[in-house]
């Protein structure tokens, strides 16, 4: 192993469960690039010094269990043609996190701990992958081209090249088939170590990431800039949860078309004291559609099943939409949005030219982007058959928002936009909850926190299930390999919390189990839709030998015990 | 031939110190008439090829062998859909080959999606060859795959074993199994069907095909226009029904992504060309070669689809000017590798390697192995290097080149070298 490594400490903590930290755990010290594939272990710790890349044709194996804790500036990024193999389980996610949050464990336990107003205490994670993007115009690389090019490229955000033949930092490509890794049941904390201004880190950084990358159960818990930021690509991500970020808490950008199923949202602050932006949430979801409004690719995203819950008194937007973006919102629940819930930020920082907002140079005005169908593509620096890059919207209006809960949203502005692009005509199935039928089983707010101009109001404890107007929708996901059938609205059914047993939310006392448990009422149920049946069967023989859902008991495997679980559960969830 | 013991892979390292000799290989021959320029280059490595004939043969089925060796050797975790691509690649070669033995050998071996999508391969390979019962039993054992399977993969499982019911004259089994399939794959099917269906019928093949392209959808635009080729083949001595299918690929390619029009450019000359329409496919390959010339691509993708091209003009029977292009990327591959990923190095050269090849030009195919496999050996890392020597052993067995003692040694070197980490 090239990458340079120094066993420094044993670790203090003594565990108690097989979860904890053991009296053996070592700190390891990561303290160059990793040039070839290198595998870490559960049983020690590893501590990122400095910015760290995996390097082309390496990949990174984290084991289930294992603690990435570092000091301040440590980060890590995945470079194109790199692998990052981080596959975490129910019962032992990897964490990546600060020394500090460690120390608040008891006995080195990660399913311990203590909420904190902090972020910037380490870095983040990077992945960049080799799909299109659409990154032209101002602060592009000059070479790029507005149609969309495999040569065009961009430098992530957050990353300093070390001259110009680094190309580490480099995203983007002509493959949307993509593999950087899996990424699976990751608890991202107390991050976003700003290396400059207007040059902070996201939670997690996705930049140009292909199809064949797989990313789910994704948690980022207090960051001091974005929560997950992507940029082109067409990745698509499943089961995340995000939590009081300083900035944008989900931010799309430079022509992603992905998808997103069960994903949630809790707007609140990171850094006591902060303005919004850089401590006290903003947008909810920013989608930016190109670097230039008429760059292509542009944003075109669908989302399942989220649910957003904003911050009452002094947050920000729920939705908002720049430069061309597209996207669908379905079965979500929009809730305690602080200002409007959709909103068209007809500005752009990257602008120079005049090139910002909708209806720019031949592209769509931000109205008819609302009646225009899915399948109608720019003529403006087209692809030159567009429907083999936009794959992620299969039915409906470019931007739609449908079979949705809309629950006390009670600015003035809340749904000026919305009303006059007609979200709540009845044929969207959206429904605007009355008072007291929350569409989620229960939030509880600390005392108010004067955080300089702002009032927070902090969540600190959550039961998202499903309820009310939420506990069924209208229909279910379109057919579509990704999505799994849920026929009700937000990232929640009823009678499941997927946050239990490997979120930070979890281990700080902040989400709430479910009447049952941790564990789901019907674990063999594995696509969620209520019933086990030859589906989930499927599943199972899929997965087969491998983590992730169809790993039903959580051991890192898809085995015979899971297959007998199955069998033994056959038929209606009760 | 199977070699799945040590012993036996020594032994066949052993025997490849000498050369491997081609049975049956369409261009094994070297061309006496082409003198390699290419050991002019001075940044290239030096050609050590002897000029001597073969000291030993050995067949092409012990170098796909050896690939396949190669690629079982990549870990599962986390490689598995790396190693059973690798994998598959070799079993589809010795498809290729019409080495359906070691084809299913392979493909047992094979984990995942892409075992059920082999056998339904080898099938099809069965019934064109009539052999009625042995199609059936693989179209059983490739669905036998896709019960476990879900999604495209099983689709991709369910198309091709309904291509053998086609094949063996069950049209409505076809169609009864790709009932509920979505409508992206099934244009392979009815590509498929076009091949086979009456006269009568064909019309009826040519609509559907409109119908699909009038979607602009990506995937049926794709189906179409393959589908057409296959039409354009039919109606070959039907200059009305001709006239219809050039227009439609005329006017359907510019709607494809660059490097698919340089593709299916070159595969409407083919298809020209095979029925006896020669200007028309040259006219069709100057297209393909003027887009692929006016547009930037990466380096990476440059000399492969150059050498598209290049193989294109030989089937045309015009070498010297495919022997030139070759040749230019060659010489330009010294500076065109600085920006390419050392990880993708070696697909250039192996493509202007199998052009060679296909030219008879023995010594420079060598001479672009033997680059190949060293631009292979730059990645720290056994996964992309095992990738790479594999793809390599394929290349060379689809070739029939001759293995030269140099080579076989860069061979074993490298393959001694595929270990931790990967």
């Amino acid at each position: 192993m090239k990458t340079r490594t120094l066993c420094k400490t044993v670790a203090a903590t003594i565990g108690a469960s097989m979860i904890s930290l053991s009296a053996n755990s070592a700190e390891i010290l990561v303290t160059a690039d990793i040039a070839t594939s290198t595998t870490w272990t559960k049983n020690n710790t590893y501590n990122l010094q400095g910015q760290r890349y995996i390097l082309p044709g390496a990949t990174l194996t984290i084991e289930a269990g294992t603690v990435v804790a570092s000091d301040v500036g440590g980060s890590l990024a995945v470079t194109r043609d790199a692998r990052i193999d981080c596959v975490g389980t129910k019962l032992e996610p990897v964490i990546f996190t600060s020394k500090q949050d460690v120390a608040t464990w008891t006995a080195g336990n990660p399913k311990t701990g203590t909420w904190r107003a902090v972020a910037n205490e380490w870095g983040n994670v990077t992945v960049m992958g080799n799909g299109f993007i659409g990154k032209y115009g101002a602060g592009a690389v000059t070479t790029n081209t507005a149609s969309p090019n495999s040569g065009n490229y961009a430098n992530m955000e957050g990353l300093t090249a070390s001259g110009s033949s680094d190309t580490r930092t480099f995203y983007g490509g002509g493959n949307d088939l993509d593999n950087s890794g899996r990424f699976e049941y990751v608890s991202l904390r107390y991050g976003g170590k700003v290396v400059g201004l207007g040059n902070e880190l996201n939670g997690l950084s996705l930049g140009g990431i292909g199809k064949e990358t797989k990313i789910d159960h994704i948690e980022i818990m207090n960051n001091v800039d974005d929560g997950i930021e992507i940029w082109g690509g067409c990745v698509d991500l499943k089961y995340v949860t995000i939590w009081n970020i300083g900035d944008d808490s989900l931010d799309v950008d430079h022509g992603w078309r992905g998808k997103i199923q069960f994903g949630l949202i809790v707007a609140g602050y990171s850094i006591a004291g902060a303005a919004s932006g850089s401590g006290f949430c903003d947008s909810l979801v920013e989608m930016d559609g190109a670097a230039k409004s008429d760059a292509q690719p542009v944003t075109t995203a669908c989302f399942y099943n989220m649910t957003l819950i904003g911050q009452p008194l002094s947050g920000k937007a729920g939705t908002k939409w720049r430069d061309n973006a597209r996207a669908q919102f379905n079965n979500c629940i929009f809730m305690d949005i602080g200002k409007e819930v959709v909103k068209n930020d007809n500005t752009d920082g990257e602008a120079t030219d005049g090139q910002t907002g909708y209806g720019y140079n031949g592209t769509l005005t931000f109205a008819d982007t609302w009646t225009t169908n899915y399948n109608v593509y720019s003529t403006v620096n087209p692809y030159s058959n567009p429907a083999s890059a936009y794959t992620a919207q299969r039915a409906g209006k470019l931007i739609q928002y449908t079979d949705s809960v809309f629950y006390n949203n009670v600015n003035s502005a809340a749904y000026t936009e919305a009303n006059a692009r007609g979200v709540f005509a009845a044929a969207n199935n959206n429904v605007l909850a009355v008072a007291g039928s929350s569409p989620i089983a229960s939030i509880t707010r600390g005392p108010n926190v004067i955080s300089g101009t702002v009032v927070v109001q902090p969540v600190i404890s959550l039961d998202p299930r499903a309820t009310n107007a939420a506990a069924t929708s209208v229909s279910a996901p379109i057919s579509d390999p990704f999505f799994t059938t849920a026929q009700y609205r937000g990232a929640f059914g009823p009678n499941e919390n997927w946050l239990c047993g490997w979120t930070a939310a979890d281990a700080f006392g902040m989400s709430v189990p479910p009447p049952t448990g941790c564990a789901s009422s019907c674990p063999a149920d594995i696509n969620l839709d209520g019933i086990v049946n030859g589906t989930d069967l499927a599943g199972i023989l899929s997965g087969w030998g491998s983590s992730g859902s169809s790993d039903i008991n959580s051991d890192g495997t898809t085995n015979g015990v899971d297959l007998a679980t199955l069998l033994s559960g056959w038929g209606n969830c009760i | 031939m199977r070699f799945t013991s040590k012993q036996t892979t020594i032994a066949l390292i052993t025997q490849l110190i000498i050369f491997i000799g081609q049975s049956g290989c369409a261009n094994e021959s070297t061309n006496p008439k082409s003198e390699s320029v290419l050991k002019q280059q001075p940044e290239m490595p030096a050609i050590q090829t002897p000029a001597s004939p073969p000291l030993a043969n050995l067949s092409r089925d012990d170098l796909l062998d050896l690939a396949f060796q190669i690629s079982t050797s990549i870990p599962i975790e986390p490689f598995a859909s790396d190693r059973a691509r690798m994998q598959a690649l070799v079993s589809q070669a010795c498809i290729k080959n019409g080495s359906l033995i070691q084809a299913i050998q392979y493909a047992s071996r094979i984990e995942g999606w892409r075992q059920g999508e082999l056998f339904a391969l080898i099938g099809q390979q069965y019934a064109t060859a009539n052999e009625t019962q042995r199609a059936r039993d693989f179209a059983a054992r490739a669905m036998e795959v896709a019960t476990n399977e879900i999604d495209w993969r099983r689709e991709r499982i369910v198309i091709e074993t309904a291509k053998i019911y086609l094949q063996l004259g069950d049209s409505g089994k076809a169609s009864a199994l790709v009932e509920g399939v979505t409508q992206a794959e099934l244009g392979k099917l009815e590509t498929a069907r076009t091949a086979i269906v009456l006269q009568s019928q064909l019309d009826n093949q040519a609509d559907m095909f409109d119908k699909a392209l009038a979607t602009k959808n990506f995937d049926l635009v794709r189906g179409a226009i393959e589908g057409y080729l296959v039409w354009l083949d039919r109606v070959s001595e039907d200059e009305i029904r001709t006239t219809r299918a050039l227009k439609v690929i005329d006017d359907a390619l510019p709607g494809l992504p660059v490097d698919l029009q340089v593709k299916y450019g070159i595969d409407f000359a083919d298809h020209l060309h095979k029925n006896l329409k020669r200007d028309l496919a040259i006219l069709k390959l100057d297209k393909a070669t003027e887009i692929f010339s006016a547009t930037t691509f990466l380096p990476e993708d440059v000399a492969p689809l150059g050498a598209m091209i290049a193989r294109a003009r030989i089937r045309m029977g015009d070498e010297k000017s495919a022997r030139l292009f070759l040749q230019r990327f060659y010489s330009e591959h010294s500076t065109r590798r600085e920006g390419i990923v050392n990880l993708r190095r070696a697909t250039s050269l192996r493509a202007l390697a199998e052009g060679f090849c296909e030219l008879g030009d023995r010594d420079d195919a060598i001479a672009c192995y033997t680059w190949a496999l060293e631009e292979g050996t730059i990645n720290p890392n056994a996964r992309p290097r095992a990738e790479d020597l594999g793809a390599t052993c394929i290349s060379m067995a689809e070739c029939g080149v001759s293995l030269t003692p140099e080579l076989k040694h860069q061979i074993d070197t490298i393959r001694s070298s595929l270990t931790y980490p990967w």
